[in-house]
């Protein structure tokens, strides 16, 4: 103890020196456990996103892709899949309840979303947990919308306002479907997900903006007002994607496979679970790389460190004379060098972790508002604790090089003051 | 197309029904680990097929090398063979017995590190190059969250708990198997314990 | 750490037979035969530049050993004691002074005195029941080296001057009552004045604990207020190489 507050006034005399130590230290740490802590939170959110969906089933394509752009409105369909399909497959004696998805149109940068009333009754998130509404109710009208909570923050929308849809996704979108704007009658609670994203219509309502719009672009002359769309058969042709619910889990692969084998259509069923630990296959080698790079970066702050204490310690010999002289075992040297680079990792950890709680409270919000992700800021998990605890040896570690030094030297020296 | 696929799912067929003959099947038997107590007993995937279900005779008389991707009987075996795969029948006596079985993990529910909810299948890659495997060698694993397991899709596993005999909610669903797992541990093989 | 220390040894040092060398093949930087240091005695250590004394004090402060001979100090043969336990005699029962930077740059006044005690708990003890607590003594101490000054003993140790840092230097080695005090040219960067008024608080504080003062300076014109001059060329013979 009594050379750990001398370690520690030691270090506050040379505190211009170490403080640059201490902020790359510090940054070091943000750095590492920030990426760890990125990584841990994306799948918490992704697989928050997924609950009790047993199966997506889309046109044939990439599982992947199938699965970031049916449920986190990542990248883009390319395929549809036919609605006598979707009838089919909804048919299945082992499908409990389908989801319905139609993608591809947007409303100022948020996803426009064609479904059905049991989007609102099945879709589950957050590990089990129904959508509710904030305000207002589910659409019941051909032209009625369900904004996501991010959605109607951000664009400060309330019940009964009015917006319009446009072709295409994007911010800056030139082809709208002003003739038919559609009324606000529900506002979901936050999520946490790419829900809160998103603009909630009918299937219906996604027929009726384009029926006039049959050859890629509005036909001129052959408007068709949003009345006299109400008239016509809005029965949709095709679908983007289908979130699938059985009655029993073990029904899976029997279901996977009939998608799989359809014949009247290339179809693709994949299990979410399956898919997103293929997610996390492929991220996890770009994450292991970034966890490497984070690593050799504190290792680099840690050799400042060891620079820093290295080149002090020939201008401190008459110290550790002095520490001799008044009783000091070299054992005592080599204590006071290791707990002042312990210090100062201990310091730089603390700092780092005071760092990156901060930029997680900036962050947060920005992260809701365009990935439509909730980062949970809550206590170092067991791996970051570990990664901690890890830094701070290696901070002792590095320690040892020059009080080693400091030990012999002082052994050397005795009560010899070199100058 | 049609020809390769059913000699895969005849191979695979055969595998599961050799699995009871011989010691040390694909994912078979395995020593009891020490610390699972003398309640639970070790079973293998033939534990979970009854006696009489014996999917092997339907090539009885056939040599399948000579069938030809056009033949109709391709088809006709193709269908048959669909048929008894998805009749699946189970083993009820086994319901509220406490076991230990390995197996893969297709994952079903979980935290991006922790699965909680998966499929147990007896043979690797059950949902990719080869036809899935039928109902009653495909085990829904029900852990509580916070036991998850902590390991990636296609994980080799020990799973122990009480199985469950579930039958479908409906008359045309089929039976199934759930495990209410107490434990879910990386799979070591018989023999090499890590003790 | 049971050492088997005798405070109450007479003589507090007795020298036999000593060599010292750095690397054995080198010549000896020290040869005394004899030397005998009775309790409460000021004794005035002479020798030119290079001359030995700061090997001397090295070996009766236990940091080094002799090479050849007996050291032994309060009863206890040095040269027969690990490393640790001179550490620890000299921890408990040395007070040293160097001739310059006497104190640690990052310590206050106070903290510099009460050093010793972080690594004795005897003298941290013995301060304590003399006047209550560490710090007490070490503010009686500074008050009788003329540094009872408050505002003064708030700077910063480097903003001191040189004899007020050799006094502090006093204060330390005589903090927690230690029985030999041993200075290594303490008084050299001081003008002749200070120098003067410095020995006097020395010779007081010695006095009035009946410490033993070993002294070791090339100035010879301090040696008449000595108990005892020993000039260190006359009794090592002539360093001859071996």
């Amino acid at each position: 103890m009594a050379i750990l507050s001398l370690a520690w006034k030691s270090l506050l005399n040379r505190r211009a020196t170490l403080f640059v130590t201490l902020c790359s230290i510090a940054l070091s740490v943000a750095l590492l456990i920030g990426i760890e802590r990125l990584r841990i939170e994306t799948r918490t959110s992704f697989t928050q996103t997924v609950s009790g969906i047993d199966l997506i089933v889309g046109a044939r394509g990439g599982s992947l892709p199938l699965l970031l752009y049916s449920v986190f409105r990542i990248g883009q369909p390319t395929n549809n899949l036919s609605w006598e399909s979707y009838l089919d497959l909804a048919d299945h004696p082992r499908v409990a309840w389908t989801i319905p998805l139609s993608l591809g149109d947007s409303h100022r940068g948020h996803p426009v979303l064609g479904t059905n009333q049991d989007y609102f009754t099945h879709y589950r998130y957050g590990h089990g947990r129904p959508l509710a509404f904030a305000a207002g109710k589910p659409f019941a009208d051909l032209y009625d919308a369900v904004l996501g909570a991010e959605v109607a923050r951000a664009l400060g929308y309330g019940l009964g306002d009015e917006i319009i849809v446009a072709h295409g996704l994007g911010e800056a979108v030139f082809a709208r479907h002003d003739d038919k704007p559609f009324r606000v009658v529900g506002i979901l609670a936050r999520t946490g997900t790419p829900v809160d994203q998103t603009v909630h219509v009918s299937l219906e309502a996604i027929e009726a903006i384009h029926i006039d719009w049959q050859g890629g672009a509005p036909i001129p002359g052959l408007t068709i007002s949003a009345e006299e769309a109400r008239a016509m058969d809005l029965t949709p042709r095709a679908i983007t994607a289908v979130l699938v619910g059985l009655d029993s889990r073990i029904a899976t692969f029997r279901v996977q496979r009939f998608v799989n084998e359809y014949r009247q259509e290339p179809l693709l069923a994949i299990l979410p679970g399956v898919a997103l630990a293929e997610l996390w296959t492929v991220i996890g080698v770009g994450e292991r790389a970034l966890l490497v790079v984070a690593g050799f970066v504190v290792l680099v702050g840690l050799f400042g460190l060891l620079t820093v204490l290295l080149t002090s310690l020939n201008e401190r010999r008459r110290e550790m004379a002095i520490l001799r002289s008044v009783g000091a075992r070299p054992g005592h040297v080599f204590a006071l060098i290791v707990g002042e680079a312990g210090l100062v990792t201990l310091l730089g950890t603390l700092l780092g972790m005071a760092l990156l709680y901060g930029l997680l409270f900036i962050a947060q919000p920005l992260v809701a508002a365009h990935l439509g992700l909730h980062l949970a800021i809550g206590w170092p998990a067991a791996r970051e604790a570990a990664w901690l605890a890890l830094i701070l040896t290696a901070g002792l570690a590095t320690g040892l090089i020059p009080a080693y030094r400091a030990y012999r030297t002082s052994l050397a020296d005795g009560l010899t003051m070199r100058l | 197309m049609t020809t390769r696929r059913l000699l895969l799912f005849a191979a695979t067929l055969l595998m599961l029904a050799a699995c009871g003959d011989r010691d040390g099947g694909q994912m078979g038997r395995g020593e009891p680990a020490g610390d699972i107590d003398e309640t639970v007993e070790t079973i293998d995937w033939d534990a979970l097929i009854p006696e009489d279900w014996r999917p092997e005779t339907l090539f009885a008389g056939y040599d399948i090398d000579e069938i030809d991707d056009e033949d109709p009987l391709a088809q006709t075996l193709m269908d048959k063979l669909l048929a008894l795969w998805r009749e699946a029948p189970i083993v009820p006596e086994l319901d509220g017995r406490r076991i230990r079985l390995p197996g893969f993990v297709v994952p079903l529910e979980g935290d991006g590190v922790r699965i909680w909810e998966f499929l147990l299948v007896p043979y690797f890659g059950a949902c990719i190059h080869v036809p899935p495997p039928p109902a009653n060698q495909t085990v829904h694993v029900v852990t509580e969250p916070e036991r998850g397991y902590r390991g990636a899709l296609f994980d080799t596993v020990w799973v122990a708990g009480t199985i469950r005999v579930v039958t479908g909610a409906t008359e045309l669903a089929e039976a199934g198997y759930r495990i209410d797992a107490m434990r879910v541990t990386p799979y070591v093989a018989p023999g090499v314990r890590d003790d | 750490m049971r050492t088997a220390v005798d405070t109450t040894a007479d003589p507090v040092i007795r020298l036999a037979k000593l060599a010292f060398r750095w690397r054995t093949g080198t010549a000896a930087v020290l040869r005394l035969d004899r030397l005998e240091i009775r309790r409460g005695e000021r004794v005035f250590v002479s020798a030119p530049s290079g001359g030995g004394k700061t090997t001397l004090l090295g070996l009766l402060a236990g940091v080094i050993a002799p090479t050849e001979g007996t050291v032994e100090v309060l009863g206890q043969r040095m040269e027969r004691l690990s490393g640790a336990r001179r550490d620890r005699l000299r921890a408990d029962h040395i007070g040293y002074v160097f001739q310059l930077f006497n104190l640690i740059p990052y310590l206050s006044v106070i903290d510099n005195v009460t050093l010793p005690g972080r690594f004795s708990r005897r003298r941290r003890t013995r301060a304590a029941t003399r006047t209550g607590s560490p710090e007490a003594e070490a503010r009686r101490l500074l008050a009788h080296l003329d540094l009872g000054d408050d505002g003064l003993v708030r700077r910063p140790v480097t903003q001191l001057s040189v004899g007020q840092q050799q006094r502090v230097a006093v204060a330390r080695a005589l903090m927690g009552s230690p029985e030999i005090l041993l200075a290594d040219e303490p008084t050299s960067a001081l003008d002749a004045d200070r120098r003067e008024a410095f020995l006097t608080l020395l010779f007081d504080e010695c006095a009035a604990t009946n410490l033993t003062l070993i002294l070791a300076s090339h100035d010879h014109t301090l040696a008449s207020r000595f108990d005892r001059a020993i000039a260190l060329q006359d009794v090592a013979p002539a360093a001859a190489a071996t």
